[in-house]
């Protein structure tokens, strides 16, 4: 842990994140996990918005925001120039890079899904990273296909005729799966395994080709908690079986956390105020629970642990 | 309705306090009683704990202007840290009415902000909220104090919009919030300004086009220079069961935890904004940070 | 020393860009731009240029991605047209706002609906506002010419630049090009070095960043000072080619204006048959003229008013539709003459839209009736190449 204090910041504070906002963590988390320098490309998102307000920035690594739905396309651009400019010898330093691409589930599973593919498919040489906060939390708290069953949201609000969004979230880990790159993982910032999310980033800085990583990132505003409480919620997804930490090794998929003990769905969901609604409609917590266990057990299948 | 035809209102307070329905809720009442009002924003990309400000215009006929008041006839504060760092006179002259959501008396503040002869209200919004509501949701309170400040409705009259705002969604919060509106209203004190006027400083000059980096563009870290620490309502305290185990700094979302030789030495005033993660994500066993109450600076 | 070839527009830009061998090129095929990107896809195939070529998997993601390439440090062309322009338009702005020298060609053609993929302004038209110098010309050669001259422009201004010709008429028809030695390109355009790059680890800096309304416009205000200075920058590169080569281009071409009493106002390939109309016309008697747009944006607008003020009546060719107003050169030309105490009378003709082709005798048409009404003293009224009388049924 010592050695960590010596190496690349990404962030400094004075942004205008949240208090207790998940995404400088993560952020900050990956970055420190390269053994070379960074150079980020930044989709718009809360994470944008609030640590690049003119004439402040609060980013300490190069970084480049061009919009919402295109961060992997403008990666793959840097990435040519990049190599471009290194077969030139004509880079402004002479030392291996690192390109890291950032967005939100916005940016990610939906707007941005088809730029994602695009340079999957191309084989990229980039590091992605998808801060998923289950919603479009910049403009507001609105629903994404990444919002889970049930959640409060305001374009699936709760209300007489409805109990929030009707539609199972997508899979996206799995679709970039289906890609074949060298190294997916998923991952969260949680204490009960504090170093599985920069681990996950330093195989992905590895990683010959592109490499993925899907990171639960707790809104204390949009999911309703607490903001002390951002990192107990992540330990709650991932001991619930909610949010697995999982990675994909060149096809083959390993569990990186097992939950001793699974906790019940009913202790994810009573501990935001999104779900609120739910808690007294025990058919629907059941149904919940049902597709949580299936997807663990689906999961526990691919990683050989039945 | 006071003598003026027009009545414009600057509300200052941080993103998550509820200020923008603050600022709705008077217009609301007016418009439901057929007069004429407006409520706007200004919004921007800040998150929870922002400053921002919000207006109410309240008039007698139709208002056509919808650009934000630029000379407010009255200046609600909603968070009075707010006070050190914003230009809560700006634009206005010295028949103002500052309302600010303070313990203090009226006096010292308007001695603080070097008020002038402008009339300063203060209600101690705050602890009102908290032994009514059991939250720091200090709006209807103020709300009381505008009341009393400006009888521009009857107290009957703004008590029957809260109950009719609150009352179909939760009545749990219907009483504590009307009790909040009428100590609002009877517990607000004044002090009418006296001393002559200090001349405001002027607002210090922007870059012109030609001054600023070419797109906008950026050298890294300029954020350091700008203070979130005012965000603030608790912060954290170090004790010696520290044994150094980082975890807060890997945790912390504002890089606010100060280390040297290897050691966790103390807070960043300047950046914390006392989101309380590092206390939480220090192991159970060792539990070297706690949470206080109040922005304080924390130590270094 | 120039060598003549025989090629389509196309094959003239790709041969460019071969000579230029940019860094990078990030494209999407499209019609009837996609020979570019074919024939430089070859090039690379046979070992003959060291660029890295990116063929995304849409328009918007290949402006995307020249805008990365561009902001990372890198020499930077794309080539397109039509739905491609329309589906990058909101990255057209991002690549000027953020001030990147990308060169892009564009093959002319019409918006869907109904499709058709033949020539028309409508898509660049459509992103006249989006802070790209526009050049147009009016033959491969000229294009040829002008996408050097381009990477030179967009370096000198810091903004990026739309080099558009007709679609199919200019891009796929075979002309006699006179191309110059890859040496002369090369030493021509020089080595970029860009002011700031992404990948300056030890300067870090944040590209990109969000401005509020005290900020905005005064970084917007930048943007319009540089296209402003743009107009400087272009002559003077085509000066410099001029000396070198023996070709200039300029911002406009005139045709017989000096003693013109009418004249018409055109961008693109039609210039050619309107120079012939122009012939004709004189030999009627009639003072013809033509002025022929190069520089679109920044429009050159002193310029054209000390060109065009002594004329009777202008026809000003507008090779896309604006509904529910005028065409867009037509409001440019307008805006130019409006400060005159005395200006021409100025007409709009909307013509050869999904490649309708404004074929001689009705170049002559448009010329005889802007004649007629001088000599009546009267305007002619705007017109509009569309069918008017049916099979009467």
């Amino acid at each position: 842990m010592k050695k960590l204090l010596q190496v690349q910041e990404a962030l400094t504070g004075g942004h205008r994140l949240c208090a207790g906002c998940s995404e400088s963590i993560i952020a900050k988390q990956v970055v420190m996990a390269s053994p070379r320098p960074v150079v980020a490309i930044l989709a718009t998102s809360c994470l944008e918005v609030a640590t690049t307000i003119y004439p402040y920035t609060a980013w300490m690594i190069p970084l480049l925001h061009v919009a919402f739905e295109n961060v992997d396309a403008v990666a793959s651009g840097v990435e040519a120039a990049y190599l471009a400019l290194k077969k030139q010898s004509t880079l402004p330093h002479n030392e291996d890079l690192e390109i890291l691409a950032l967005g939100g589930d916005g940016g990610t599973y939906d707007i941005g899904l088809q730029s994602l593919s695009g340079a999957l498919e191309r084989k990229a040489r980039i590091r992605r990273i998808c801060f998923c906060n289950e919603g479009y939390m910049n403009t507001g708290i609105q629903r994404s296909s990444a919002t889970p069953f049930g959640a409060h949201t305001t374009t699936t609000p709760r209300g007489n005729a409805s109990f929030g969004k009707i539609e199972w979230r997508k899979d996206l880990t799995g679709i970039v799966a289906a890609h074949h790159i060298p190294y997916i993982g998923q991952a969260a910032p949680v204490t009960l395994k504090p170093h599985d999310l920069r681990i996950k980033a330093a195989k992905g800085f590895e990683a010959d080709g592109p490499a993925f990583l899907n990171v639960l990132a707790p809104c204390s505003r949009g999911w309703g908690f607490e903001p002390k409480d951002t990192i107990a919620i992540a330990n709650l997804a991932v001991e619930t079986c909610y949010w697995p930490l999982f990675e994909i090794v060149e096809g083959k998929w390993n569990l990186t956390y097992e939950p001793k003990i699974k906790k019940p769905i009913r202790d994810w969901l009573a501990a935001q105020k999104r779900f609120e609604h739910l808690l007294t409609d025990e058919p629907l917590i059941e149904y919940i629970q049902k597709r949580i266990d299936e997807e663990w057990e689906a999961l526990l299948k691919k990683c050989d642990r039945k | 309705m006071p003598e003026k035809q027009t009545l414009e209102i600057r509300w200052h307070g941080r993103g998550g306090q509820g200020i923008v329905t603050a600022a709705k809720m008077p217009a609301e009442v007016i418009i439901k009683q057929n007069g004429h009002a407006l409520a706007s924003q200004e919004y921007g990309p800040e998150r929870s704990g922002a400053p921002i400000k919000c207006y109410t215009t309240i008039s007698n006929t139709e208002i056509k202007m919808y650009s934000q008041p630029e000379h407010p006839d009255i200046v609600i504060v909603v968070d009075s840290t707010l006070l050190k760092t914003e230009p809560i006179l700006e634009g206005t002259n010295e028949n103002a009415i500052i309302i600010v959501n303070s313990s203090h008396e009226p006096e010292n503040i308007a001695r603080a902000i070097s008020g002038g002869k402008r009339k300063v209200w203060t209600v101690d919004a705050t602890a009102i909220a908290l032994q009514e509501l059991g939250k720091n949701f200090p709006n209807t309170t103020l709300l009381g104090a505008l009341i009393r400040a400006t009888e521009l409705v009857s107290l009957e009259n703004i008590l029957e919009k809260v109950a009719e705002g609150l009352g179909k969604k939760n009545a749990a919060l219907l009483e504590g919030n009307l009790q909040a509106v009428r100590r609002g209203y009877n517990e607000a004190r004044f002090y009418q300004g006296s001393e002559d006027a200090v001349p405001s400083t002027p607002a210090p000059p922007q870059k012109a086009w030609y001054e600023i980096e070419e797109a906008g563009t950026l050298p890294a870290g300029t954020a350091k220079k700008y203070s979130t620490g005012d965000w603030r309502i608790t912060h954290p305290v170090l004790n010696e069961q520290c044994v150094h185990c980082m975890l807060c700094w890997l945790f912390c979302p504002d890089n606010a935890i100060v280390v040297k030789n290897e050691k966790v030495i103390g807070f960043d005033p300047e950046h914390c904004k006392g989101c309380g993660i590092c206390a939480e994500v220090c192991p159970p066993k060792i539990r070297a940070i706690a949470m206080e109450e109040g922005g304080e600076p924390c130590e270094k | 020393m120039r060598k003549v070839i025989a090629a389509t527009g196309n094959q003239a830009i790709a041969i460019a860009l071969r000579q230029i061998e940019p860094d990078v090129m990030c494209a999407y095929p499209i019609t009837p731009s996609t020979q570019i990107m074919e024939t430089y896809a070859q090039y690379i195939a046979d070992g003959i240029v060291k660029t890295e070529l990116r063929l995304v998997e849409s328009e918007h993601s290949a402006m995307s991605a020249c805008i990365g390439a561009s902001a990372a440090g890198a020499r930077v062309v794309t080539a397109s047209s039509s739905q491609g322009i329309a589906l990058m338009h909101e990255i057209l702005y991002i690549a000027s706002g953020l001030r990147l020298p990308i060169v892009m060609a564009v093959a002319n053609r019409a918006l869907s609906a109904p499709i058709n993929i033949h020539g028309d302004h409508s898509d660049t038209m459509g992103s006249r506002d989006a802070g790209w110098i526009q050049l147009y010309a009016k033959n491969a050669q000229e294009a040829y010419d002008t996408i050097i001259q381009a990477i030179r422009i967009a370096e000198g201004a810091r903004l990026p630049v739309m080099v558009c010709f007709d679609g199919f008429t200019i891009s796929h028809s075979v002309q006699r090009i006179e191309i110059l030695e890859d040496a002369e390109v090369k030493d021509f355009i020089g080595v970029y070095k860009p002011e700031h790059s992404l990948l300056d680890i030890k300067r870090s800096k944040t590209f990109g960043t969000f401005a509020l309304p005290n900020f905005y416009a005064e970084i917007k205000y930048q943007q319009r000072d540089a296209m402003r200075k743009a107009l400087y920058i272009i002559k003077d590169i085509d000066t410099e080619f001029l000396n070198r080569f023996g070709t200039s281009y300029g911002l406009f071409e005139t045709y017989m204006l000096e003693d013109a009493e009418i004249a018409t106002v055109v961008i693109g390939s039609t210039a050619g048959t309107l120079k012939y109309a122009t012939d004709e016309m004189r030999k009627e008697g009639i003072r013809a003229g033509m002025l022929r747009i190069r520089a679109f944006r920044p429009f050159p607008a002193k310029d054209i008013t000390d060109t065009l003020k002594h004329l009777k009546a202008i026809m000003v060719l507008d090779r896309t539709d604006s509904p529910g107003t005028d065409g867009p050169l037509y409001q440019d030309i307008c805006s130019a003459l409006i400060d005159m105490p005395i200006h021409p009378s100025i007409s709009n003709f909307m013509y050869g839209l999904g490649g309708r082709e404004l074929a001689l005798e009705k170049a002559k048409r448009i010329y005889r009736d802007l004649a007629d009404a001088t000599r009546k003293g009267i305007k002619v009224e705007h017109g509009y190449d569309v069918r008017t009388e049916g099979v009467g049924r």
